[in-house]
């Protein structure tokens, strides 16, 4: 008889014993998938909102500030256009999206806007508040790509596509909607800045911040109008935020020790931290369930050994040795892991599914990979727990089957 | 074959220390059938577990084949156990759980490292007179069943050395003269018996008896 086959003959003997082990632990494992999961797509969710603050990095001029910036006044404050290919060229991790720029003050019709020079393709990728106007781009890889929320079709995202704008000729600029407004600007309207006749491509959405005042046009043409070759006044970037956590600054400054390398703090202060407080969660969480799973299993193991000291004792007149012992017990901690496992996957995945929407307010699916990880979670929580009621197994005193029952 | 020189098992309670075994020595021969008698406590179980090598004697020797037992490793120890020792209980200590088929399965299994031939068992059930019942649990058994089990169990793998403790003790005189039945067709095919009884019938079917009073061979 194989030694698997006894495991399995025994376990369902104690039935009730073991229901309340295997709940234990697979209510523990469903605790943690169902935080996990649905913290997995309100981290995308969060993510996706996260997204639509745009860069949260600025490269500027040594000399320059970030007053400077947002009012487009960088007089001689100027870096080379270079260092967007030293960055992308670097290999430097969390880069998720250059945006460099141009700006010139310019006067249309007795008022004073700001005319920005951008790389189109570079700028949309970053900037998700014009999108709903202009159309959805390809958005950063990795920690900042938009999230997979299940309700947004497949084919939601093909009808937003056709819309895209993916450059802007030399005569063509996209308008803010405080241009738009004051100068009374639509859509294919033309107009003329430093002499040069530009055409509407788009008027841009209200989005709150600085953009609503200025007019952008490809940084190229901007530099020409401005008789400047190969300058930029600033570099936005989207830096995933875990790398910015980790030493993203660092690595911009030791490869660009001439430029200021400035973060927006707010918007990595809320990126991070949203991310910390879901880990802090999880990790809580991993802790309660070792606890509370291992010991139940412990407790059941302990009570297990003690009450099958006669048959341990059966076992080593036949010729049972210690490593045979410690598998019949250990075999038993495995069966009952992988089944807490499994179980505390469904169990937490069917949680998530139903309960995420109300509490965290975003639709959640299972995810494959976590049961995986309930598995190996589960059986190792098992076996730790098992391992000291399998060892006093062994030293299970013989004398005992000598005894009248 | 089997010889104790000098054993003794001392054990420690709460108030104060029991000498099980006291310098007791023994030599059984190959083949031969030996009682062992005594009052309750006098040692005879204690006795028993060290000549089968589950109780490490806490002085003294126990040969086999003039190998001592107890020089050996732990794992050595209990191969030599699984095929060669067969032990029968005076309480059966069926596994409860497990069939008739399954409970010699599983000594003839440890004592073939896992392989446990199907033939070999249908054949000692046939010789114990339970191949009808081998889907049975214990349970469902009469004791004298559950006893011949319990046999079946120690002779499938046909072990030299037959160490039984009161394999009577819980049975009536008819039931009880089926298992020794059985017991002295074995010694009888060459087995060598070791028997604990308080039985004096049973007792004097063994070629030679050892008493044993307060842990010491009184005769």
């Amino acid at each position: 008889m194989k030694i698997k086959r006894l495991v399995f003959r025994e376990l369902f003997q104690r039935n009730s014993q073991l229901i309340s082990s295997l709940a234990a632990v697979s209510l523990g494992i469903a605790v943690m998938v169902a935080i996990q999961s649905t913290t997995h797509y309100s981290e995308k969710a969060v993510a996706g909102e996260l997204d639509a603050l745009g860069a949260n990095i600025l490269l500027l001029a040594k000399d320059a500030t970030v007053q400077d910036y947002y009012s487009a006044d960088f007089q001689q404050s100027e870096i080379p256009e270079s260092y967007v290919s030293v960055l992308t060229s670097s290999g430097i991790q969390g880069l998720d999206n250059l945006s460099p720029k141009y700006s010139l003050p310019v006067e249309v019709g007795e008022r004073t806007f700001t005319l920005t020079g951008i790389l189109p393709r570079n700028e949309f990728k970053s900037k998700a508040l014009w999108q709903g106007a202009l159309g959805v781009f390809e958005k950063p890889q990795n920690c900042g790509i938009v999230a997979n929320i299940p309700g947004i079709t497949d084919a939601a995202k093909v009808q937003v596509r056709k819309r895209v704008i993916e450059d802007l000729a030399p005569d063509a600029m996209l308008v803010g909607a405080d241009v738009s407004r004051s100068l009374g600007i639509s859509e294919g309207d033309s107009l003329t800045v430093l002499g040069k006749r530009f055409v509407a491509e788009a008027t841009l959405p209200i989005t709150g911040t600085v953009d609503d005042g200025r007019m952008f046009a490809h940084l190229h043409t901007v530099q020409k109008l401005a008789g400047k070759d190969s300058v930029l006044h600033s570099i936005e970037i989207v830096g995933c935020c875990s790398a910015i956590s980790t030493g993203l600054i660092q690595q911009i400054n030791k490869l660009l020790p001439d430029a200021k390398v400035v973060t927006i703090s707010q918007i990595v202060t809320t990126q991070i931290r949203a991310n910390t407080v879901m880990k802090r969660i999880s990790i809580i969480m991993l802790v309660v369930i070792l606890v509370v799973g291992g010991a139940s299993i412990a407790n059941y193991m302990f009570a297990n050994v003690y009450e099958r000291r006669r048959e341990i004792g059966i076992y080593m007149s036949m010729g049972a040795n210690s490593p045979w012992i410690l598998k019949l017990f250990l075999l038993k901690a495995l069966i009952i892991g992988l089944a807490g496992g499994v179980f505390g996957y469904i169990i937490g995945s069917a949680l998530a599914v139903i309960l995420g929407p109300r509490i965290a307010g975003v639709p959640v699916l299972p995810l494959p990979m976590y049961a995986l990880y309930s598995v190996v979670i589960s059986t190792v929580i098992a076996f730790i727990a098992s391992s000291i009621p399998a060892f006093s197994a062994t030293n299970v005193d013989p004398s005992l089957i000598m005894k009248e029952e | 074959m089997l010889k104790a020189t000098e054993i003794s098992r001392i054990f420690k309670r709460k108030h104060g220390t029991v000498k099980a075994l006291d310098s007791v020595s023994l030599e059984i021969n190959k083949g031969e059938f030996v009682g062992i008698v005594g009052p309750s406590g006098s040692g005879k179980s204690t006795l028993l577990l060290a000549l089968g090598g589950m109780s490490h004697p806490d002085q003294g020797i126990v040969h086999w084949n003039d190998q001592s037992i107890y020089s050996w490793d732990v794992t050595t120890r209990s191969k030599w156990r699984g095929t060669s020792v067969g032990f029968v209980f005076q309480s059966f200590n069926l596994v409860p759980y497990l069939t008739v088929f399954e409970n010699v399965s599983v000594g003839l299994s440890l004592a073939k490292n896992g392989v446990a031939d199907e033939k070999s068992i249908d054949a000692i059930l046939d010789e114990v007179d339970l191949s009808s019942r081998k889907d049975h649990v214990p349970s469902e058994l009469s004791i004298g069943q559950q006893q011949r089990v319990a046999l079946a169990r120690a002779l499938v793998k046909k072990p030299q050395l037959i160490l039984a403790d009161e394999p009577t003790g819980n049975l009536d005189p008819d039931t009880g003269n089926e298992v020794m039945d059985i017991i002295k067709r074995q010694h009888a095919n060459g087995t060598t018996v070791v028997m604990i009884t308080h039985d004096p019938n049973m007792a004097a079917m063994a070629q030679r008896t050892v008493r044993i009073v307060e842990g010491r061979i009184a005769s």
